[in-house]
């Protein structure tokens, strides 16, 4: 199933891509979630945007790694991270306990606001570039589940940013590996010629 | 850091060294030097080792080792090991980031970008400075050179002056591949010679007169990866810009464990980061055997760390009667370092082909104006690598990469060709690690879904799981081993920049732009990755090559004291050992004259035990 653009604009709350989103998405938040999301603590909200952004129930998040993500977000742009949430939890009111209606409020809002590559009103004004959007900061939560780093600063000339890890946890954690069926390297992957066999 | 020179006594271990003579002194603990060790004391002889870099080797420092590869931004093959100020070493980050603070002299460090029009023209390998060398982060591939390797003049003539033949042949060298498959412990099918099946219809008429090769352990298990490249792309005929030949995809020999418990190693579990470091030593690697011998013989064999080596002595008869090594150790900040000097009756210079030079072109004497071992003008010249060329698709059936050893499988079919007159041959390495190298995936491919490319906004949720598992399950690497002109003009000299410890670096010149052979080469290759890319069902658009001045380095640096009958045109004899010193030996690869398209370590290994049993020889009689 691929998610487009194209399906999002045509049926807008309607029934075909909610039905289509559905098989994928009943994992990721139940009902009962919707309250405590809302209102629960920053780690609790911030696994289940996780679960919403990543595609894996928060069963399948390591609460460790939450904090050490969380530690990072905040590191890298002082309180844009607190403000993401506060916009989810607003979705989650507004989603009524829809989690297809809390996807597509997520991407219209928060992925992909009204324009692409300008503010609305749920993010900061433009004005100084060099700060960290809501926006920005969504895309970083997926890619450091998947892969554990975060795309940093240097202080070279040429090149100006790389890619960075955290800890170790966080490197052998990245989801990457489980979704291509494999390991992080340097973990032992199996018994001797597991390799040749497609993975169990 | 700060430098100081302290007094003798403050390093009494070396202090006392230096008042010994030696059987033999060997400069490196590599796996040249460390293979000729064992073999010396084994037959009763003295052996002092000096190496540059630390002796850091326990399970310990390899947990640290992998754990600094956890954290690594960049997981490149010295990512594993800390810098060590007083042993510098060539990172492949020195190649891209700017302002330069690489160890090799060979960009000019006051660029600060990477000018746009200026081609990626520069020696990209690296190595590794601490006791095992480079062999702490090489794959453990164990290719032989093919018989033709040995007689690229005579067979092929190349217009190309740099070619020449080899003062040996394939059988000579043989039975010590036999020994090093030991030495090394080695899995691999000795049904497959040369990288064909001998039992198979291709196998070539020429090579049915040779020994089949011997294993200590049976192959390691070939990946699901390769055997969707063979269900596709085995026994397919290719003819581009005049190479033809036929794909035949064999199980890669390599030195690491299908058994456990061979030489005290781990059995192979798929750790599938064998660069930059083995886990569980699975993989053979040099202090293996440096620690056989310490064990094993303890009164005989001495190993002396953190002492770069920076002078060789030669006395008025033509022999060395010494080397000279700096002994440091970081204090408070500072490197505290004193010389000492040691005598052998013989020695032998094993700190690859890059340093060996450098150290040979450093001790310039009245006696040797040009450095020692060097009256052909030779020394340093000839600079080889592999030029590697990366190319990555992602193909229409799953292949699940990233799993097993970083290789398992190899396209060797075309290392000897009839082409080999204008172009150079090529290996073809089938890789396991799906596009980390080329393209620094799952990083790269992750942010590239997430952040969006080519403004499209990046996706999340189920989609991108979906997504991401539909492409990594696909994505598949393979690199070419492009073989080199010897071109004199690449060299390595001294530089008169220098280190923290106040000695000098190499200064290196290489490059691909004017090796016309190897481009041809390499142009070919891509030719033909392409090809087996679409006939694995990869669509043009999802088929990527890097461009041919972006070369990627081997890690095989390779022919600079080439070995030779004649002295005017080589450094060494056949023997290894230097035409101008008579108990001077110099191995590694830096004796190779031409390089064929093997990974080279292999080589070395044999031409080592090979040195070893000549070295024994001539101090019995003595």
């Amino acid at each position: 199933m691929i998610y487009s653009r194209r399906q999002t604009l045509r049926v807008m709350g309607g029934t075909l891509v909610a039905t289509a989103l559905m098989p994928a998405c009943s994992s990721l938040l139940n009902a009962s979630d919707f309250e405590p999301t809302v209102t629960g603590s920053k780690q609790h909200t911030f696994l289940h945007l996780s679960s919403i952004l990543t595609g894996h129930p928060p069963s399948e998040l390591a609460q460790n790694l939450a904090q050490e993500y969380m530690k990072r977000l905040d590191q890298q742009a002082p309180g844009v991270l607190d403000n993401l949430l506060d916009q989810f939890r607003r979705l989650i009111i507004q989603s009524e306990g829809n989690v297809t209606t809390l996807i597509l409020l997520v991407d219209k809002n928060i992925w992909r606001p009204k324009k692409f590559g300008t503010h609305n009103d749920n993010q900061e004004p433009p004005g100084d570039q060099s700060k960290t959007s809501v926006r920005s900061l969504a895309r970083d939560i997926p890619l450091l589940w998947y892969a554990g780093v975060l795309m940093e600063k240097t202080s070279y000339t040429f090149p100006t940013t790389q890619f960075v890890n955290g800890s170790s946890a966080s490197y052998l954690g990245a989801l990457a590996w489980k979704v291509a069926g494999s390991h992080a390297p340097a973990e032992c992957g199996g018994k001797l010629g597991y390799w040749a066999l497609k993975p169990a | 850091m700060a430098k100081q020179e302290v007094p003798s006594e403050h390093f009494p271990h070396a202090q006392k060294i230096s008042k010994q003579h030696y059987d033999v002194v060997i400069v490196g603990a590599g796996v040249a030097g460390a293979l000729i060790a064992y073999e010396l004391v084994s037959a009763g002889k003295s052996v002092l080792m000096i190496e540059a870099g630390p002796d850091q080797t326990d399970w310990p420092a390899r947990h640290s080792y992998v754990e600094n590869f956890y954290h690594a931004s960049q997981r490149t093959p010295e990512s594993a090991y800390p810098d060590v100020p007083a042993a510098p070493k060539p990172k492949t980050t020195d190649l891209y980031i700017r302002p330069y603070q690489g160890y090799l002299d060979q960009i000019d460090s006051d660029q600060k970008e990477i000018p746009a029009d200026v081609s990626n023209d520069w020696f990209k390998s690296t190595y590794e400075r601490r006791v095992g060398g480079t062999t702490w982060h090489w794959l453990g591939t164990c290719l032989r050179l093919v018989p033709n390797d040995f007689k690229m003049r005579s067979v092929y003539d190349p217009k190309e002056p740099g070619f020449t033949d080899w003062p040996i042949t394939y059988d000579d060298l043989a039975p010590w591949y036999d020994k090093a498959a030991i030495e090394m412990g080695v899995s691999g099918d000795p049904t497959y010679l040369f990288g064909m099946s001998r039992s198979g219809d291709t196998y070539p008429a020429e090579y049915k007169k040779y020994t089949p090769a011997q294993y200590p352990m049976p192959n390691i298990p070939q990946s699901y990866s390769d055997g969707q490249v063979t269900k596709y792309v085995d026994g397919m005929h290719i003819d581009v810009d005049g190479l033809q030949g036929q794909l035949i995809v064999s199980p890669t020999p390599q030195a690491r464990n299908s058994v456990g418990g061979y030489q005290g190693r781990a059995q192979c579990c798929g750790n599938s980061s064998c660069i930059p470091v083995c886990p569980i030593q699975a993989k053979y690697d040099a202090t293996v055997t440096i620690n056989a011998s310490l064990k094993q013989f303890p009164k005989l064999f001495t190993l002396l760390a953190q002492a770069p080596s920076h002078k060789v002595e030669v006395d008025d008869k033509g022999n060395v009667s010494g080397v000279t090594y700096r002994k440091w150790e970081e204090k408070d900040n500072k490197l505290l370092y004193h010389d000492y000097s040691v005598s052998a009756e013989i020695f032998v210079l094993a700190a690859n082909a890059l340093e060996t030079p450098k150290l040979l072109l450093n001790s310039k004497s009245k006696r040797t104006p040009n450095g020692v071992a060097n009256s052909s003008g030779l020394v340093g010249k000839y600079l080889m690598d592999h030029n590697t060329q990366l190319s990555y698709a992602i193909v229409k059936e799953p292949v699940y990469s990233y799993r097993g050893p970083l290789s398992t499988s190899g396209i060797e079919s075309l290392k000897d060709n009839a082409a080999r007159g204008e172009m150079g041959a090529f290996r073809i390495e089938l890789g396991n690690d799906g596009w980390e190298w080329p393209a620094d995936a799952p990083y790269s491919t992750v942010y590239s879904m997430t952040h969006g490319e080519k403004n499209e906004p990046g996706i999340f949720g189920p989609p991108l799981k979906s997504k991401l598992e539909h492409k990594m399950i696909r994505q598949i690497r393979v690199a070419a081993l492009v073989e080199p002109t010897p071109i004199k003009e690449h060299d390595v000299q001294v530089s008169d920049k220098l280190d923290e410890l106040g000695l000098p670096r190499p200064k290196v010149r290489y490059g691909i732009s004017g090796d016309n052979y190897s481009i041809r080469g390499m142009k070919a290759a891509i030719k033909v990755h392409d090809e087996i890319f679409k006939t694995m069902g990869a669509k043009k658009e999802n088929i990527f090559h890097h461009e041919v001045e972006d070369f990627s380095g081997a890690g095989h640096i390779m022919g600079t004291y080439r070995m030779g009958d004649n002295p005017s045109t080589s450094v060494v004899d056949k023997y290894q050992r230097s035409h101008d010193n008579k108990n001077l030996f110099l191995v590694g690869s830096g004796v190779f004259p031409t390089v064929g398209a093997s990974n080279p370590t292999f080589t070395i290994g044999a031409l080592s035990l090979w040195a070893s049993q000549t070295i024994i020889k001539q101090l019995d009689n003595n």
